[in-house]
Parts: C-alpha cells; sequence; structure tokens
C-alpha cells in the first residue's frame, strides 16, 4: 500500500456517513486524528440535497428548503441502500418522496435547465446568426425539466462533495479512506455503500462498523497509561433516528462483540418531539391560535409547514441546550396564521421534559447489557457516540446508573469520534506490513473466531486445594472472556521470602458479591448535601456490590 | 509487543504439605465460543499479521 505523505503525516480520510450527519476527519500536521469543518464552517453536515430551480445545495443549506420545497429535498437516504423499493418505508412527510417505478430506491425533483449559453466568441457567433439579430427570449429562460437520481447515486452525489472539502482542507487527494456504517449493515447495504463512495472517486479501504470505529477512535485497551488491557467497554451511539448499544470485550486491544442491540425509536429525533409539542402549547397559549405538534398524518398543510418550521429551528435549541444550562432560544417567524413564535427553554426544565426518554435510554442500555451475559456492574466503560448523547442530563443519567467507578466518557467529541476512529483506522490499514495484502488482513475480519467462554486466573497454593475440587476461592484474573483464541499473556508475580513457589492456573467465573456496610453519621450527613432525591433511602444500610471472580476448574499447575 | 502486568497479589514459598495439584487428565476448560472480532484497531492488525505470516507470539515480537 502506498500512501501519499504530507510532509510526514499521511493525506488519509475518514468519515462518519450517519443517516442524518455525516462528518470527516483527516490527519493534522502532527499526525493527531482532528474532525474538520467544511466550507461553510460545518463538522456536522447535515445528510440533505436540495434541488432549487438550477441550484442544488448540499448540506446544512439544504435543510431549510424542507419548509417550501419538500418535494425536492433528498434526506434519510442512508439506510435506503442496498434495499429495494420494496423492502422500505416509502412514506416521506416532508422530503422528496420515493418514486414506485424503480426498484432501486429512487427520487425525482423538478430542476430548471439553464439556458443554452450564448456563445461569446465572436467567430462562433457570426457562424450561428444569420443577420437575424432579435434573439428569441423563450430561450434565455431555464426550461423546467425534472431529474431521477436513485439512493446510490444520490450518495455518491453527497459523497463527493466531503472528498471535495477533504481535498480542499489538505490541499491533496487523500490516498485512502475508511467510511462508517451502522452496526447493523448488511453485506449487500455495506457493498452498496462501498460501491457508492468508490463511484465518488474515494479509495475505500473499508467499511466500518461505527462501534469499532468508537473504539479504534479511542484506542481503548491501547492507551500506554495505566489503563486495564482487558475491559467490559459499552459503545453507546444515540443519533438522529436511532440508539445503538454495543457491549465489547477489549482484550489488549481486540474487539469483541460480546451483544449488541438496537432501538430504532429512540434518537434524536424524540428530543425534537419534545420539544415540538412543548413549544405548540406555548404558542397557542400565547396567540389562541391552534397548533398540535408534532402532526398527525392527515393534519392541514400549515401545521405541517409550521412543523417543518419548527423541526429547524429546534435543531439549533438543542444545541444550545447541550452547550450550557441558561436559556435557550427558540424564534420562528410567522409559525402560523402569520403569528411568531420567540420563546426559550432552559436546562433545568428541558431534562425534565426528556427525563422520560434519559429513563428508556438508561433501560434499553441496561437490557443489552444482560442479554449479553453480563450484568452493568461487569461493564468497566461506557464510551458515548452520536450527538444525541451530547446532553449533560442524559450523561448524568447514564453515570448513575453505573457503577460509580465506571466512567461514561466523552472526552473525544460524540458527534465526532466515529470520523476521528475511521480516521485511525485508515492509517492502521494503510500503514500494514509489507508483506501483508489488505484484503486478506480485511477477510480474516469477516467470519467469527474462537473466544474464551470463562475467565481464567491464578491462585496461590492454599493448603486445601486438591484436585479441581477447590471452588469457592477467588482467584486473579488473567484473561478475560471474549479474549480471541489464540491469546497470551505475560504477567509478574512479586515474591516474597525464599523456598520454592507454586501456582495454579484455574477457570473461574465472574460472580457479584454484595458487601453490606452500616452508614455512619459522616455519609449521611453527606447524602443530605448531595440530594433531596436519596432521602428515602436515608436509613437503610448501604450495600456495596463487587465484582469478583470464583474459581471454578483446576487446569494446571507449575512449581518453581 | 504486549504488556507485562504485575499482578496484585504477593506469593509466598509453598507452604508445608502443598503438593502440586494434578488437574483432570482431560482439560476441562469450557468450549470456546465463535464471537465477531472487529477487524479494526492495531491489535486486530497484529493478530493478522501472525497468522497469515504464521508467526508465534514470541516471532512476531521481534
Ligand atoms: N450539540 C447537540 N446537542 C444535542 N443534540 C444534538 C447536538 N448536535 C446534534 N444533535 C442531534 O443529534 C442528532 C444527530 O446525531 P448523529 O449525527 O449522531 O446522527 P446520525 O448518525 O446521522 O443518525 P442515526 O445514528 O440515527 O442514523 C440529531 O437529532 C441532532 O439534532
Ligand atoms: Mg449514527
Amino acid at each position: 500500500m502506498c500512501v501519499e505523505l504530507l510532509g510526514s503525516t499521511p493525506a488519509i480520510l475518514g468519515i462518519n456517513f450517519g443517516q442524518s450527519y455525516a462528518s470527516i476527519a483527516v490527519l493534522d500536521k502532527e499526525g493527531h486524528p482532528t474532525c474538520i469543518a467544511n466550507e461553510d464552517g460545518e463538522r456536522q453536515i447535515a445528510c440533505a440535497i436540495a434541488y432549487a430551480g438550477e441550484e442544488v445545495y448540499i448540506g446544512n443549506g439544504a435543510k431549510p428548503h424542507l419548509v417550501k420545497n419538500g418535494k425536492n429535498t433528498i434526506m434519510g437516504f442512508r439506510n435506503l441502500l442496498g434495499h429495494t423499493y420494496d423492502q422500505v418505508d416509502h412514506t416521506a412527510i416532508f422530503t422528496a418522496p420515493l418514486i414506485p417505478e424503480s426498484e432501486t430506491p429512487a427520487y425525482t425533483v423538478d430542476i430548471l435547465i439553464p439556458p443554452p449559453k450564448i456563445a461569446s466568441a465572436p467567430g462562433l457567433r457570426s457562424a450561428a446568426a444569420s443577420g437575424t439579430a432579435t434573439p428569441n427570449p423563450a430561450a434565455l429562460e431555464p426550461v423546467p425539466s425534472t431529474k431521477t437520481l436513485t439512493v446510490p447515486e444520490v450518495t455518491t452525489l453527497f459523497l463527493s462533495t466531503l472528498f471535495a472539502s477533504a481535498i480542499d482542507f489538505l490541499g491533496t487527494k487523500p490516498t485512502a479512506c475508511v467510511i462508517s456504517a451502522p452496526t447493523w449493515f448488511t453485506h449487500e447495504q455495506t457493498d452498496a455503500l462501498k460501491a457508492a463512495a468508490t463511484a465518488a472517486g474515494i479509495n475505500v479501504l473499508q467499511v466500518l462498523d461505527e462501534a469499532a470505529a468508537v473504539l479504534v477512535g479511542y484506542r481503548v485497551g491501547l492507551s500506554e497509561e495505566l489503563e486495564k488491557r482487558d475491559k467490559k467497554v459499552v459503545v453507546l451511539d444515540m443519533g438522529e433516528t436511532s440508539l445503538g448499544v454495543s457491549v465489547i470485550a477489549c482484550s489488549e486491544g481486540e474487539y469483541t462483540v460480546l451483544g449488541k442491540g438496537r432501538d430504532d425509536k429512540l434518537g434524536g429525533r424524540e428530543f425534537d418531539n419534545l420539544l415540538l409539542k412543548h413549544f405548540a402549547k406555548e404558542f397557542t397559549k400565547k396567540t389562541k391560535v391552534p397548533l398540535d405538534l408534532p402532526c398527525a398524518e392527515g393534519a392541514p398543510e400549515a401545521d405541517k409547514r409550521a412543523e417543518a418550521k419548527l423541526r429547524l429551528a429546534v435543531e439549533h435549541t438543542k444545541r444550545s441546550l447541550s452547550a450550557s444550562a441558561g436559556a435557550a432560544t427558540c424564534a420562528v417567524e410567522s409559525l402560523k396564521d402569520g403569528m411568531d413564535l420567540s420563546t426559550s427553554i432552559n436546562r433545568l426544565r428541558f431534562d425534565s421534559l426528556a427525563s422520560s426518554v434519559y429513563r428508556q435510554v438508561g433501560s434499553r442500555l441496561t437490557d443489552i447489557i444482560t442479554s449479553s451475559g453480563l450484568s452493568l456492574l461487569q461493564i468497566d466503560e461506557v464510551l458515548l457516540a452520536g450527538s444525541s448523547t451530547l446532553f449533560p442530563g442524559l450523561q448524568s443519567h447514564l453515570s448513575l446508573l453505573v457503577q460509580p467507578t465506571t466512567p461514561v466518557t466523552s472526552t473525544i467529541d460524540p458527534s465526532e469520534v466515529i470520523a476521528i476512529g475511521c480516521a485511525l483506522q485508515a492509517l492502521h490499514l494503510s500503514t500494514l506490513d509489507s508483506a501483508l495484502n489488505l484484503d486478506e488482513v480485511l477477510v480474516l475480519g469477516k467470519n467469527e473466531v474462537l473466544t474464551l467462554a470463562k475467565p481464567i486466573g491464578i491462585c496461590l497454593p492454599q493448603l486445601h486445594t486438591s484436585n479441581g475440587d477447590g471452588n469457592g476461592a477467588e482467584m486473579v484474573k488473567i484473561i478475560d472472556i471474549g479474549a480471541p483464541l489464540p491469546s497470551r499473556r505475560r504477567v509478574v508475580i512479586p515474591t516474597s521470602g525464599k523456598g520454592k513457589y507454586g501456582v495454579e492456573i484455574w477457570e473461574g467465573e465472574d460472580e457479584i458479591k454484595v458487601t453490606k456496610i452500616e452508614k455512619t453519621e459522616t455519609t449521611k450527613e453527606k447524602i443530605e448535601e448531595d440530594g433531596e432525591d436519596e432521602e428515602d433511602d436515608d436509613e437503610e444500610d448501604e450495600e456495596i456490590k463487587t465484582v469478583i471472580t470464583l474459581r471454578k476448574t483446576l487446569l494446571g499447575s507449575v512449581e518453581v | 509487543m504486549a504488556s507485562i502486568i504485575t499482578l496484585p497479589i504477593t506469593l509466598s514459598p509453598i507452604p508445608e504439605g502443598w503438593s502440586k495439584p494434578t488437574p483432570p487428565s482431560t482439560p476441562k476448560l469450557t468450549p470456546a465460543i465463535p464471537r465477531v472480532v472487529y477487524p479494526a484497531g492495531p491489535s486486530f492488525v497484529a493478530s493478522a499479521r501472525r497468522q497469515l505470516l504464521q508467526r508465534s507470539f514470541a516471532e512476531d515480537d521481534e
């Protein structure tokens, strides 16, 4: 693999291609992955294309067209990749509808074809004109027409603008790219995405699972610090339309999927709906103009238009809400019947509106961990991705749900981490050992791998131990479940005294140990300071739950 | 290169009366479970390298 160098930094590209927003990352001059803005200064680039007369708007500039020109505004196309018309939902409320004639999902939009340019070269003019100096005015008007684009074509067009932004930033064409796809994409969908990106002139090394991109972005298990090398990590991604939870065993930097799940009703859209409802009520109260949002299917046109306007506006409100605790404004001119909306909401109020959504996210998280065969207590870290996880209220709800020692991490901006992970992955794949072939390497990722079913660890010699019958004692875990086999661990065991040493190798099992501790006066006081909502368990003793590993089966022993 | 971890235990000389336990002749390791391992990150690349170039861990360290 040959990589073009920018100074010493390879010109590589990571693309996070979401259903609603995309972002791109490259390596900066120091070689650090960084998410870049496009020409319009946007880091979150709306996956939207609007045809308006002779103009085509791509990105955030396309979204306002939803209000008056919705049928020529194409959105929500990513998830349709690799599907046929019959396999997908055709209800488009505001956006360009899919046309039933095409098996590959496609849109037909209205366009204006610019009039043929009047040749300015004198030579040409004299050849064309036969003395009649009066130009036909109709010929100078743009001609109304239509254009049909399939979902793969739309995707290619959209990705080519991202590619152009990267070229613009780097000053050279990225030579290698990794692009993300949802965890639940099928092989057909992944292939369709790769083909569409290739058609945009992008050299796609890999279409990478979004959760994997997050793990690579954070370099889980690889940092030089005292991080645990074997840990169980959850990637929680809440975007616009869905929530994805992946439960991963990280084994010295290898990422084994222990389980995953998705809720395709739980996304940022839920927050939009809550705000819509809240602001519409407030609008009606102030103006006496009836407005019930979100609209039901057969709602009047005026209400649908109001909804489209308000949806655009709450996008900004949400961003202010996650950025600061103060009042976040929402203003829409002529929302309905010529009446304006100008209002605000603060974070406290929003968090109470949104608390049911927060709770749903938490319970999906718990369910998916449980169905992966684990307990919430066993999770070492939760990594956040997807821009809807930017709400501090959601983050603190999740922090309260997991163990106090389990971080809920957003140190890499959740709206950027997938693109950053893709850029790093492009770097890893483009700097392979020269003896390796990329395709052969990636093929290895296609099949399942044998992984450890139960943890393996060490026990110190104890007198009651004999012949594998020593259940109940604790062991020191050395390799955890999910480790791809073969695995190697190298450990140092400090010694004391002189003589012969022995160790036993056991297979074990995680168990949850509950320790009750009586509350002392000081901890009681502390809880009272901390918050009122904990008042009712004030009287009870605290229970501390910890995960321990008990030995179950003797595997071997050594004496030195 | 794999890291070396210092375990949070201290090994004392073998207590008197301990004899090296012998595990059952057929190893009773619970059968391994096939799972998806993401083809992502430097450790995956290292594992692919060991497989494709047929290197052991030790050979790959060099
Ligand atoms: N700063 C912010 N605070 C809160 N919400 C935000 C912020 N920025 C964007 N959002 C919301 O996050 C959602 C987009 O997130 P993201 O870009 O992760 O989604 P996606 O990957 O395109 O969609 P999906 O994962 O559902 O297919 C939108 O609902 C958007 O309104
Ligand atoms: Mg997403």
